[in-house]
């Protein structure tokens, strides 16, 4: 017993260091500012004359397969905002001002026009670009790229989907692409012009899963690749024949640290110039104005922002229990959301009832959210025919008792506090709900071929626009991410239409429309929308935060003496 | 002195055996440990007995707080909160959970407000099951397999040996890795197949050891000559006096299986949510370890598992001090 | 003893056959598909019939079992243990990256857990009259209860991070930019510590046990009536005596220690074969999974061939051809 009692003193010290000052002095310590509380750069984060020199580090919540964006193991989210801008450029760029819009800065095209049938786009791409090998870059690369896309035996569907109308490509000289479409289609020039990471001829060559740009990538932005040490970090420096202005930064570090606990404590250390990825939980704690967490306050600028994505739980409406669109309505007043944002998100993420960008006009404002409301629920499932059956308790209905399965991704912190909630919930009036645990590979497989009751996921995109005819479309069932079979001739009718629609506030009014349609038929439990709570050193600059990620051409490093150092 | 005796006699025996039938207790009356349900109450005249057991139709869907308010008679279980009871509790509390230890909840919560004691004794459920029960697998498949080929020897021996050879050199926890992260496994009765079936090559080495040098004395080889079938010697003869040894080694293995449950739940690989299970709670604190240093959901469910690996040690230490007064 | 050998290596076929089948009915015939994993999911994929036949063609996934059993184990007899599914890299050249490290981590465990055992034990077998040596053994045994991830998150809390004592590093092998031997070592200490402590209350009754049997034999009785001194008795003749027992146990113990590394490379983010297994597990790696798997299992089976063959060569009762084992 006493050695138990010397082991819970020595678990209790170092726990007893964070935990929020006692009551009597009410503040000591540094104070936080109102806008660091709020994660917004303060005006001193971007001023000041840039300076050339210095490493960033950046901590990296995952490792990708390979560096090669146009492959569809490799293309995750992150991984594509650490790479498009700094090593590999597009045609044209996603228009930061114009953000969350859809709109397109020249990069390596410096003009294109369009046809007024919209069937043509012309490019005529930027002289005296060359690749980190020394290569030039022209017309030719370009047709590699895409045909690499466009390639069937290539691992490439995802990308390939946004090319499916595109007839022909002709380059008609060295520095002139002629893209032509067989349909219209709103996105065309938009994905052509700003998804395609341009690589060039030579390095596609041979085999596509094992190519050497897949763990080398060859592009033409001002970071050049240097070395990627397996499960530790990856390194890019800065590239002497950028064609453009050159990046201040001498180097970039991406360390991965898959283990949000051990990056905290990295973090901590000040191992990190760009901590990515902060816990809820941590975000909070850091707050209390104590000296344990000087560090944090004083070393560094927190971030958050809204990234375009949606977290939802989906209720396959094959199975019996969910086809009628009352019992959705109903387990959505079921959903203990005040609860979820107090205790699991920490009133972090933001609830939503939209599948568009929270800050774009899509969203119609109006929609509001069903209420959290047991007894409302109760009767929309006896309306709905699922009576509580004596003796057992459990609801059922032309005697199929109400009970599924949650298909929980192991991986996922959030579902793990998440679900148990939802369990309780659903347990008062008379649903039973079990949990099956599986891992993110049979997970996905098994929402691709239906094989679900119901289950969870975000969607998410860098873009401010997005087009949800995969999602929702009844066409998109089967290989499609229509995974939970929604079918509804008038949302179809909508999502086509607004492929067609090329004005962009013609556009607007018609998904305001598919999201009131949606959330009326709750085809999914909209969750939240999640921001991207980062932090950044004091002495990084010109930093800007938003949907497209930082742009880490533009950031330097003030000299040391700003540096909080730790 | 008879072994049981001398057992009996060892003061750490003693204590490790008491130990462990004290958790083996809280696992099986967990339910009426720690509940939402009282142990008794009388509500509008009618009385229920362990109403946390039986829980009745008439008592669903009631809160604690109704009910208490209701009851005429109201006896609540030592711990009355049950294991997966979110944000338990009366006190108003103003910062998120994990609520550190207080009057209300002696061991603190979880990040869901659950009560640790209650999952820790709901917890002991998994682990001492997953641990007894797969051992008592390997137990069955080792003895089987070791004196089967101790005493047929030949092509089965060979058979069975690189078997035994195949289970203890493959490293333990890759295979379960690879088993349980690639294969459905998730349930407790899949957990205990697995490491049930899986664990057995120590035992069946032993088992077999101890099996050839009965083989050679004279009672096995007159029973042969008397006609009885492989079943029946193995089973009367060579069981019985392998038994000792193998059980010495089987309360080690009961030991190993519950820290590797442990580990497998700790790695994200065990009984799937919202059951409680110590290697759950661990992973919590790993969650939680400096921000915002739960202590308490590190220190309580590692001295269970400590506890219950401790005691089981002692067990085995005494066994084979008792089976072999010369060691 | 060449024809010792010859038996021994002989039976090391069937042994090797028997994991790589049942690493491979395991990894093969799981549920659920390699290709179906993207862990950040995106929208937008669409198409994936045809990509998927040909994927499964391009794999040699589409040939039945029995057929992808022996060209697998082919290859693997070639040591080409095919292309990862998720990185497509050579799986082989995964596994030589991070072999190496696994079997440093086990090697130092090793070491450390005979370092302290040893004199530990022998001085419990030789003075089993003082505490001390007693206490010690008990407390191992208080130590061998405690799960090992969780003395590793402690371990890290206490004295790796900032609200610790900060004396370690808190991940990896090398501080950034350092790759000195006294940098290796300081980011060792750790794990070796977590991957030792369990091994040790065995391996310190493993070597009383053997010790106190040897002390008890005539030859000692005879070398202490002879009048050699008390400590050249236990540390020459007893010891030496004792070792074999214990190199058989050092064997045995490496599965363990092995297995071990999944847990503490993942707390301490080391880029061995455990984070290898676990990882690939996750994306599921077939490929690597069993490449793992068996390249692990083979070079455990080889090293308890070493520890039979040096035992073998010290004592010469067992370089006769042994009966039924």
């Amino acid at each position: 017993m006493k050695r138990l009692l010397v082991l819970a003193a020595l678990i209790v010290l170092p726990g007893c260091k964070c935990k929020p000052a006692p009551v009597d002095p009410p503040a000591r310590g540094p104070q936080p500012t109102e806008a660091w509380l709020k994660g917004e750069l303060p005006p001193e984060a971007n001023q000041g004359t840039p300076v050339s020199g210095g490493t960033l580090t950046v901590r990296v919540p995952s490792e990708p397969a390979g560096l090669n964006r146009l492959h569809d193991q490799m293309i995750d989210a992150t991984m594509v905002r650490y790479l498009m801008g700094p090593v590999y450029e597009t045609l044209a760029e996603v228009d930061r001002a114009a953000l969350p819009e859809n709109g397109q800065t020249p990069l390596l095209a410096t003009s294109w026009e369009e046809s007024a049938d919209h069937l043509t786009l012309t490019v005529h791409l930027r002289k005296g670009v060359t690749f980190h090998d020394g290569g030039p870059f022209t017309s030719r690369d370009v047709r590699a790229t895409v045909e690499a896309v466009r390639n069937v035996k290539n691992q490439t569907a995802s990308l390939r989907s946004q090319f499916v109308d595109l007839a022909s490509l002709s380059t008609p000289d060295d520095f002139t692409v002629v893209a032509r479409w067989s349909k219209p289609y709103a996105y065309a020039l938009h994905n052509f012009l700003t998804s395609l990471p341009m690589m060039s001829a030579a390095s596609l060559q041979g085999d596509f899963d094992t190519l050497p740009v897949n763990r080398a990538p060859i592009g033409t932005g001002p970071f050049r690749f240097e070395s990627w040490e397996t499960g530790q970090k990856l390194t890019f420096v800065r590239a002497p024949q950028y064609w453009g202005t050159p990046a201040y930064l001498d180097r970039l570090v991406m360390r991965v640290v898959k283990d949000d606990t051990v990056a905290t404590q990295l973090w901590e250390q000040g191992e990190f110039d760009l901590m990515t990825r902060i816990q809820p939980g941590v975000w909070r704690a850091i707050e209390a104005p104590v000296g344990a967490n000087a560090w944090a306050i004083e070393g560094y600028h927190r971030i958050s922002f809204l990234e375009n994505n949606y977290s939802w739980i989906g209720w396959n409406e094959e199975r019996p229990f969910f086809k009628d669109a009352r019992v959705r309505r109903a387990l959505a007043m079921l959903y203990p959301a005040a609860e979820v944002a107090r205790h699991v998100d920490l009133g972090i993420e933001l609830p939503t009832t939209c599948p568009w960008y929270r800050l774009s006009a899509s969203c119609d404002p109006s929609v509001t959210p069903l209420p959290y409301d047991p007894a409302g629920a109760a009767a929309l499932l006896d309306e709905a025919g699922w009576k509580v059956r004596e003796g057992d308790g459990v609801r059922e209905k032309d005697g199929v008792r109400f009970r599924f399965t949650f298909l929980a991704n192991p991986h996922s912190v959030r579902l793990a506090k998440l679900v148990p909630l939802l369990v309780t919930e659903l347990k008062r009036v008379g649903i039973e709900m079990d949990v099956e645990k599986v891992d993110s590979a049979i997970y996905l497989s098994r929402m691709r071929t239906h094989d679900f009751d119901a289950a969870s996921l975000a969607w998410s995109t860098n873009e401010g626009v997005r087009d949800n005819y995969q999602v929702f479309h009844s066409s998109q069932r089967d290989g499609g991410s229509n995974y939970v079979g929604y079918a509804s001739p008038e949302v179809d009718a909508l999502l086509e239409k607004i492929r067609l629609t090329f004005d962009p506030a013609a556009r607007v009014e018609l998904e305001r429309e598919v999201h009131r349609k949606l959330y009326a038929d709750q085809v999914y439990l909209f969750l939240t929308n999640r921001p991207a709570l980062d932090a950044a050193k004091t002495r990084v600059r010109g930093l800007s935060a938003s949907l497209a990620w930082y742009d880490l051409r533009k950031v330097w490093l003030a000299p040391a003496a700003g540096d909080a150092g730790h | 002195m008879s072994p049981w005796r001398r057992f009996r006699a060892d003061r750490r025996a003693r204590v490790g055996l008491r130990v462990l039938v004290g958790l083996l207790a809280a696992a099986v009356l967990a339910d009426v440990l720690a509940s939402e349900l009282p142990l008794f109450c009388r509500v509008g005249g009618v009385t229920y007995v362990l109403p946390c057991l039986t829980e009745p139709a008439a008592l669903r869907g009631l809160s604690r707080q109704a009910l208490k308010a209701s009851a005429e008679l109201y006896v609540p279980t030592p711990i009355p909160f049950g294991p997966d009871e979110t944000f338990a509790g009366t006190k108003a509390r103003f910062t998120p959970a994990p609520w550190s230890p207080d009057d209300e909840h002696l061991l603190g919560t979880d990040e869901l407000g659950r009560d640790v004691a209650a999952r820790l004794v709901h917890g002991a459920r998994v682990s001492l099951w997953v641990g007894l029960s797969s051992v008592a697998l390997n137990l069955v498949l080792g003895l089987w397999l070791g004196l089967l080929a101790a005493w047929r020897g030949g092509v089965v021996d060979a058979v069975v040996s690189r078997l035994i050879e195949v289970l203890t050199t493959v490293p333990t926890l890759f295979l379960l890795l690879t088993l349980i992260g690639l294969w459905r496994v998730q349930g407790l009765w899949a957990l205990t197949l697995v490491l049930g079936l899986t664990r057995w090559g120590e035992l069946a080495r032993l088992a077999r050891a101890q099996g050839l040098q009965l083989v050679r004395q004279d009672f096995v080889a007159a029973s042969r000559a008397l006609g009885a079938g492989t079943g029946r010697i193995i089973a009367r003869h060579l069981v019985p006096n392998v038994l000792g040894p193998v059980l010495v080694s089987a309360a080690f293995a009961v030991a190993a299986a519950i820290l590797v449950e442990s580990a497998l739940s700790f790695l994200g690989l065990g009984v799937a949510p919202p059951t409680a299970t110590w290697g759950e709670l661990l992973t919590q604190a790993h969650r939680t370890l400096t921000h915002p240093g739960a202590w308490w959901l590190a220190l309580f469910p590692g001295a269970c598992i400590a506890l219950t690996v401790g005691s089981l040690h002692l067990v085995g230490e005494g066994l084979r001090r008792s089976l072999d007064p010369a060691a | 003893m060449g024809r010792w050998l010859g038996l021994r290596l002989l039976q090391l076929v069937p042994t090797f056959l028997g994991i790589t089948f049942l690493t491979f009915l395991v990894a093969r015939l799981a549920p659920g598909d390699p290709l179906q994993l993207d862990p950040d999911v995106t929208q937008g994929v669409t198409g994936q019939g045809d990509a998927q036949a040909r994927f499964r063609a391009a794999h040699g996934l589409d040939q039945p079992l029995p057929v992808q059993y022996a060209q697998w184990l082919g290859k693997v007899a070639r040591l080409d243990f095919g292309r990862s599914l998720h990185d497509h890299r050579p799986v082989r050249e995964k596994l030589l990256e991070a072999l190496p490290t696994t079997a440093l981590l086990a090697a130092l465990a090793l070491l450390a857990a005979w370092a302290v055992a040893i004199p530990l034990g022998v001085r419990a077998a030789a003075r089993p009259e003082k505490k001390g040596a007693r206490v010690a053994l008990q407390a191992l045994d208080v130590a061998y209860a405690l799960p090992a991830f969780w003395v590793a998150v402690m371990a890290l809390l206490w004295l790796a991070t900032a609200r610790g004592l900060a004396l370690f590093p808190l991940q990896g092998l090398h501080s950034d930019g350092e790759a000195g031997l006294g940098d290796l070592a300081w980011h060792l200490v750790l794990p070796v510590l977590c991957l030792t402590y369990p091994q040790l209350a065995v391996a310190a009754r493993q070597v009383a046990s053997a010790m106190r049997e040897v002390l008890g034999r005539e030859f000692i009785r005879a070398a202490r009536a002879r009048g050699v001194p008390e400590a050249r008795v236990v540390w020459r003749h007893g010891l030496r005596n004792a070792a074999l027992p214990l190199l058989a146990f050092g064997g045995l113990s490496l599965p363990h220690l092995v297995g071990g590394s999944v847990v503490v490379e993942r707390i301490f983010g080391i880029p061995g074969m455990g984070l290898l297994a676990f990882d690939a597990v996750a994306h599921r790696d077939y490929p690597t999974v069993m490449g793992a798997t068996t390249l692990l299992s083979v070079v455990t089976l080889l090293a308890m061939l070493g520890v039979d063959l040096v035992s073998a060569l010290a004592d010469p009762r067992l370089r006769a051809p042994r009966g039924a084992k």
